[in-house]
C-alpha cells in the first residue's frame, strides 16, 4: 500500500519536470532538460551564497581545528533554513491534501498516508540540505585534505541532517495544524504565522554581518557552550567530522525522532485533516448594500482576492511591506544610511554621481517582487465562467486587474520616495528622476504580469499555489522585471564607471530609462488591448 | 427569445454539437436531454458567449451573441452545472458584485436579495464566506444571483442538482413565474420525470447532433419521455 501512494507522491514532486501544466502532456526530453538547468541554475546561485558564508566559518573554525563546531555550525544554518523554508509546505502536504476525504474513506492506515506524503516533504528536505550542505563540505575538503572515511561520513550526514529538518518541519507542521483545526480565521492566522516567519528570516539574514563579526569575536564562548555530550550540535558536528560513535548516536536518535513523530502525527492526522469550526455567524443587513459601478465592483473584486488570499498576498505583496517598513527604517536609522553614504561617497570618486540611480534600482527591485497581476489570469480558474457569463467586457477586466497593481504599488512607493527624499537629504531634482521611471516601472510591472500571464495560463489548478508560486508567468515576470532592475544598474556602472562616460549623467541615464519603459509600457497595452484581450476570451 | 441556427462547436477533430438548430421563444420552458457527453454543457456554454463556436449562429432576442456579446449578456443569466463561486467573498459581497455588474439599484437588489435568500434559506449565510459553503448553497447563491437582475431568459446546466427537495420545488415555481412574465427558460437536465412535468418543448441531443425536438406531446407521444429517451439511446 505504501509503494502505491509513494508513487503518487513521488509522481507530483516530479511532475514540474517531467510534465507541461499548460498541456497536461508530458514533456520532451529537451524540455525536461531545459527545466532541469533552469532549476540547476536556481540551485548553484543559492548555494553560491552559502559557499562564501562558509568560507568564513571555515577560516574562523577549520583552520584552528574547530572541525566539529564548522559542522555544527554548518548543520544548524541547514536545519534553520530547512525548517523555516519548509514549515507551511509540510503544513500543507501533510494535513490540507485535497485527497484527504478519497484517502480516509479507504482501508489505509493514518500512518500509512503521512509516510507516503513525507517522502517528497523528505527529498525537499534533501534538497535544502545539499544547497547548504555541499557547498560547505567543498569548502572544508579545499581546507583540510579530508581521509576517505570523513567524506563517507559527511555525505552520509546530508541523509541524516535531510530527516533531522523532515522531523522538526512535521513536528512544526503538526502544531501548526494543531492551531488551525482550533480557529475559525484560518486566513489570519496564515498570514500572521508567514509573517513571522519572514520577519525572524529577514531579521537574522540583515543581521547575519554583526552575528558574524559576535561569533569571530567570542569562538572560545562558543565552544564551550556547545560542546556539552549531550548537545545535539556537538554530536552532529562530531558525527560530520568522522566520529563513529557520535554518528551512530546522530543517525539513531534522528530516527527515533521519525518514529515517534509519525506515531504522534497519525494519533491525530484525522482530527486535523477533518476539522472544520465552521464561520462565525454575522448579521446580515439589507441597509448596508450598496451600488457601485461595474468598473469599481471588477477593481473591488480584485482586491477582494489580493488581500483574502493569504497565499497571494504574502507572494505578490511582499515588496509592499518591505517598502512599507523600509520607509520605517529610513526614518529610524536616517542618521546612519545618510553618514554611510557620506563615507561611500568621500571614499569612492564615483559614488556620488551614481547614487540616484543606484536608489532607482534598488526601488525597482524591490517593485520587481509585486507580482499582482501575474497569477492573476490563472487564479481565474475555474470561475472564469462568471465573467465569461456576465455582460463585461474583457478588457474592463483586465484593467483592473492592473488598476490594483498600480494603487497598491503607487502609495507605498510614493511614501518610501518621500521619505528617502526628506529623512536622506536627497537632491530633490534627483528624486524626481529617480520617482519618475520608479512611476513608470509600475504599470511596466503590472503589464508584464498581464502578459506573462496571458501567455502561460494555467487554469485546471486544485491548489493555488500552483497559479501563484509555480507558474511560468509569474516566474517570466519575477526574473524578467529583477533582470531589467540588474541590466538598468549593471549598463551605468559599465558606461559611467569602467567606461568613463562622463557626459551620461545620472539624470539623462534615469530619462532614457524612463522613455523605454514608457514605451515598452504602451506597447504592453497595445498589445494586452488586442491580442491579450482575444487570449483571455479564448481560455 | 432564443434562435440557435445551424450550431457547431468542434474539439480539434471531434464535433462536440453538429449543425444543431433551436427557436425558445418567450413563455416557455425548454428542456435539453441528452446522454453524458452528447453536448449538452457545450451548447449551453455556446449560446452564453463562454465558448467560442466553430459555425453557425445564435441570436437572443434578435441579437447576435457573436456580434453583440455585451447586450445578449444583459438580456439572460446563467447557472453552469457546478457553480464555482469566489471562495474569497462572503455570499452577500457576491450578490452585490453581480448587482453592480448589472447596474441594479440599492432597492431593487435589496428586495431581490430579501425575497429570494429567504425563499431558499440563506439569509443567516450571506455574510459568510463561500469557501465555507456546501455545494447546494452555492448553488442556491448561484440561483439568486442569476434571478437579482430580473433577466428574460435564463439558461441552466442541470439546476438540481444539489438542492434539497424544498429548494428543487422552489425553482421550479421561480421558473413557471419567469415564463409567465414572458421569460423563458433552457435548462439541460439528466432528470426525466422533472423535464416531463416542467418543460413545454423539449430537445434531446446525442453525439452532438439534434435527434428529437418539439413540445412535449411531440417528442413523447403516448409513451413515457423515459421510454423514448431509452429507445433513442440504444
Amino acid at each position: 500500500m505504501i509503494r502505491i501512494l509513494m508513487g503518487k507522491e513521488l509522481s507530483e514532486f516530479l511532475s514540474p519536470i517531467l510534465v507541461n501544466r499548460k498541456t497536461g502532456k508530458p514533456r520532451s526530453k529537451g524540455a525536461i532538460a531545459g527545466v532541469a538547468l533552469l532549476f540547476l541554475l536556481i540551485a548553484v546561485s543559492s548555494a553560491a551564497s552559502i559557499f562564501f558564508l562558509a568560507m568564513f566559518f571555515a577560516d574562523v573554525l577549520v583552520r584552528v581545528g574547530l572541525t566539529w563546531l564548522y559542522f555544527a555550525m554548518m548543520g544548524a544554518i541547514a536545519l534553520f533554513l530547512g525548517v523555516i523554508l519548509n514549515v507551511f509546505a509540510t503544513y500543507n502536504a501533510l494535513f490540507v491534501a485535497k485527497d484527504n476525504d478519497m484517502l480516509i474513506s479507504m482501508p489505509i492506515r493514518p500512518s500509512q498516508i503521512l509516510v507516503a506524503r513525507m517522502v517528497s516533504l523528505y527529498l525537499l528536505a534533501l534538497l535544502i540540505t545539499v544547497l547548504v550542505w555541499f557547498p560547505a563540505l567543498i569548502q572544508y575538503w579545499i581546507i583540510a585534505e579530508p581521509t576517505a572515511v570523513s567524506v563517507v561520513f559527511c555525505i552520509i550526514m546530508t541523509f541524516v541532517i535531510s530527516g533531522l529538518i523532515l522531523v522538526l518541519s512535521c513536528l512544526l507542521g503538526w502544531l501548526v495544524g494543531l492551531v488551525m483545526s482550533k480557529v475559525r480565521s484560518k486566513a489570519l492566522i496564515t498570514t500572521v504565522l508567514y509573517l513571522l516567519l519572514f520577519g525572524l528570516y529577514y531579521v537574522i539574514y540583515f543581521r547575519m554581518n554583526s552575528i558574524l563579526q559576535s561569533f569571530a569575536a567570542n569562538v572560545g564562548a562558543v565552544e564551550t557552550a556547545m560542546s556539552g555530550k549531550l548537545n545535539p550540535l556537538y554530536i552532529m558536528g562530531r558525527a560530520a567530522g568522522g566520529d563513529i560513535i557520535n554518528m551512530l548516536i546522530f543517525t539513531l536518535s534522528t530516527a527515533a525522532l521519525l518514529a515517534i513523530c509519525i506515531f504522534i502525527m497519525s494519533k491525530t492526522f484525522i482530527k486535523i485533516a477533518t476539522s472544520n469550526k465552521g464561520t462565525k455567524r454575522k448579521e446580515y443587513r439589507p441597509a448596508k448594500n450598496a451600488a457601485h459601478s461595474p468598473s469599481l465592483a471588477l477593481l473591488s473584486r480584485e482586491a477582494k482576492r489580493f488581500f483574502g488570499t493569504p497565499l497571494y498576498f504574502l507572494n505578490a505583496g511582499l515588496g509592499l511591506l518591505i517598502m512599507l517598513f523600509g520607509s520605517v527604517l529610513l526614518v529610524i536609522k536616517a542618521d546612519g544610511i545618510s553618514g554611510f553614504f557620506l563615507v561611500m561617497s568621500n571614499q569612492i570618486p564615483w559614488v556620488k554621481e551614481t547614487l540616484s540611480v543606484g536608489a532607482a534600482v534598488l526601488v525597482i527591485m524591490i517593485l520587481a517582487t509585486n507580482a499582482v497581476t501575474a497569477p492573476s489570469i490563472s487564479l481565474e480558474g475555474k470561475t472564469l465562467w462568471i465573467l465569461k457569463s456576465l455582460p463585461v467586457s474583457t478588457r474592463s477586466v483586465l484593467n483592473a486587474k492592473i488598476k490594483l497593481h498600480i494603487i497598491l504599488n503607487y502609495v507605498p512607493l510614493a511614501v518610501l520616495l518621500l521619505v528617502a527624499g526628506i529623512f536622506l537629504g536627497f537632491d530633490a531634482v534627483d528624486m524626481i528622476f529617480v520617482a519618475a521611471l520608479c512611476a513608470v516601472f509600475v504599470p511596466f510591472m503590472a503589464l508584464l504580469g498581464i502578459v506573462s500571464g496571458l501567455k502561460h495560463p494555467m487554469m485546471e489548478w486544485t491548489n493555488e499555489t500552483v497559479p501563484i508560486k509555480q507558474s511560468a508567468g509569474v516566474a517570466i515576470c519575477l526574473f524578467g522585471s529583477w533582470g531589467i532592475a540588474v541590466l538598468i544598474g549593471g549598463l551605468y556602472y559599465l558606461f559611467y564607471v569602467v567606461l568613463s562616460m562622463d557626459f551620461l549623467t545620472a539624470r539623462v541615464y534615469l530619462i532614457i530609462w524612463t522613455v523605454i519603459i514608457a514605451f515598452f509600457t504602451i506597447y504592453m497595452k497595445k498589445w494586452t488591448d488586442t491580442k491579450g484581450e482575444k487570449i483571455f476570451a479564448g481560455l | 427569445m432564443l434562435r440557435i441556427e445551424h450550431l457547431t462547436k468542434k474539439y480539434g477533430d471531434l464535433k462536440a454539437v453538429d449543425d444543431l438548430s433551436l427557436e425558445i421563444k418567450s413563455g416557455e420552458i425548454y428542456g435539453f436531454i441528452g446522454p453524458n457527453g452528447a453536448g449538452k454543457t457545450t451548447t449551453l456554454k455556446s449560446v452564453t458567449g463562454i465558448l467560442d463556436f466553430d459555425e453557425g449562429e445564435i441570436f437572443i432576442d434578435g441579437k447576435s451573441i457573436k456580434e453583440n456579446p455585451l447586450e445578449c449578456k444583459k438580456i439572460f443569466a446563467y447557472i453552469p452545472d457546478n457553480p464555482d463561486l469566489y471562495a474569497f467573498m462572503t455570499g452577500i459581497r457576491y450578490l452585490n458584485f453581480v448587482a453592480d455588474i448589472f447596474g441594479v439599484s440599492v432597492e431593487k437588489r435589496n428586495e431581490a436579495i430579501d425575497k429570494y435568500a429567504d425563499i431558499f434559506g440563506l439569509t443567516g449565510d450571506l455574510k459568510s464566506p463561500i469557501s465555507s459553503y456546501s455545494h447546494g448553497m452555492k448553488q442556491k447563491l448561484a440561483l439568486i444571483s442569476a434571478w437579482l437582475h430580473s433577466p428574460r431568459l435564463i439558461i441552466m446546466d442541470e439546476p438540481f442538482v444539489g438542492l434539497d427537495p424544498k429548494a428543487s420545488h422552489t425553482v421550479k415555481e421561480m421558473m413557471r413565474d419567469v415564463c409567465n412574465e414572458g421569460g423563458a427558460i433552457f435548462f439541460s437536465t439528466h432528470v426525466l420525470e422533472v423535464a416531463e412535468k416542467l418543460c413545454d418543448k423539449i430537445a434531446i441531443i446525442m453525439n452532438g447532433k439534434l435527434i428529437r425536438s418539439g413540445t412535449m406531446e411531440e417528442v413523447k407521444g403516448d409513451e413515457s419521455l423515459e421510454d423514448v429517451f431509452l429507445q433513442l439511446a440504444d
